[in-house]
């Protein structure tokens, strides 16, 4: 009976000192690591679309006889640049997936199997002097310490994780706001320069007395590729920005209510509308 | 109004005159003012893309430790659980020592 009393002890020293993740915390990390999960899938997808759209641009700008370069079709687009902002992304996703599964309860099965042994080895040993009900209870009791001691754990992850990634996150949201704006000498600035030359062109190639329909065909449709690739840098540019930036808000949230127990947690909360918006967004534009 | 900012609107109001104008010669004088502060812009934002390449690089080094680091917790946890069973282990044998002594 020496072990029951101990696990007892060790079971309320747990319970009283309080050793895991409140409700609002959990629920704070689980938000914040679904949404950056979806912000980094996104961005590595929207990233590679501007990429394909520029070149497709350039493409036809070339058949029109426009400014564009054989040689230069990508632009900003360069292999490194682009691959550099991939990674970026595709590490902000892994970071909310993983999160996601640290918070999550997907031990259960497995402490069940293991407190299901341990009473199954200890009707070995005692088994003479418990009854069955006493033996449930403590295959009860292994289970609950074991879940307290890997919600302690998680905490005790979490705490740390979420605290040390947050600069890091915030420099990512940071660039890829720079990236999404038309007017910051990030990446959409480079797609639109393209926007306004194939514009140009197209206008020049269809104003030329000389210019057969094979010729104003493809100029019409240069024309029509930029302008529904400035619709989409607008529309998914805008929401693109407003949802990196309610992440960053979110992050700071999330940081202080891990650190300081701070109760509200509404920006995160707001986070999950923004990123419905921008799938949205992306859906219309895409034809899906 | 940043750089940025102001190439931007300069680039939309020539482009707006091209679209508007009839005269095709017009229109070619001025599409090369267009071209020429098309380059400019683009020189600019492949340097601001190139440098911000090294920050990309940086912080996502970073988060990939942060990354690894949640994998090493999630081991961790799942740790629990088989410290458990070997703990069911070792009662086992001390019933089959106990046993063995009976």
């Amino acid at each position: 009976m020496k072990l029951l009393q101990t696990l007892v002890i060790l079971l309320t020293i747990c319970v009283f000192t309080g050793c895991g993740l409140n409700a609002i915390q959990q629920e704070g990390v689980a938000r914040f690591a679904k949404a950056s999960a979806g912000v980094g899938d996104f961005s590595a997808r929207e990233l590679s679309q501007l990429r394909e759209a520029t070149i497709e641009m350039n493409t036809k700008d070339i058949a029109i006889n426009g400014k564009a370069k054989l040689t230069d079709l990508d632009e900003s687009f360069d292999a490194d640049d682009i691959s550099a902002r991939i990674s970026a992304s595709t590490a902000l996703s892994s970071y909310g997936k993983l999160l996601l599964s640290l918070v999550e309860e997907t031990q259960k099965a497995e402490l069940k199997d293991a407190s299901d042994q341990f009473v199954d080895s200890f009707r070995r040993v005692s088994g003479k002097n418990l009854n069955d009900e006493q033996l449930e209870a403590l295959g009860t009791l292994v289970r609950g310490i074991g879940g307290l001691f890997i919600e302690y754990k998680k905490a005790k992850a979490v705490k740390k994780i979420v605290v040390d990634a947050k600069d890091d996150i915030d420099i990512i949201c940071n660039l890829l706001i720079a990236d999404f704006t038309r007017t910051e000498l990030g990446l959409a600035q480079g797609v639109d320069v393209t926007i306004k030359r194939v514009k140009a062109d197209a206008d020049i190639a269809l104003a030329m007395p000389t210019v057969d329909f094979q010729s104003r065909l493809i100029a019409v449709e240069a024309y029509r590729f930029a302008d529904d690739s400035n619709a989409r840098l607008t529309i998914v540019g805008k929401k693109a920005i407003e949802t990196l930036t309610a992440l960053k808000l979110a992050n700071s949230q999330l940081v202080a209510t891990i650190q300081k127990d701070k109760k509200s947690i509404s920006d995160i909360r707001t986070l999950g509308s923004k990123i419905k918006e921008l799938a949205d967004a992306t859906r219309v534009l895409s034809g899906n | 109004m940043t750089i940025g900012e102001q190439l931007a609107k300069t680039s939309d109001s020539i482009l707006d005159l091209i679209l508007a104008t009839k005269d095709i010669e017009r229109k070619k004088e001025l599409r090369e003012y267009l071209t020429a502060v098309l380059a400019l812009t683009g020189k600019l934002v492949e340097a601001k893309v190139d440098r911000d390449t090294e920050k990309y690089k940086a912080a996502s080094k970073a988060l990939t430790s942060a990354n690894a680091a949640i994998k090493e917790a999630i081991d961790d946890i799942k740790n629990v659980a088989e410290t458990i069973k070997k703990l069911a282990k070792a009662v086992d044998l001390v019933g089959k020592l106990v046993d063995s002594l009976a």
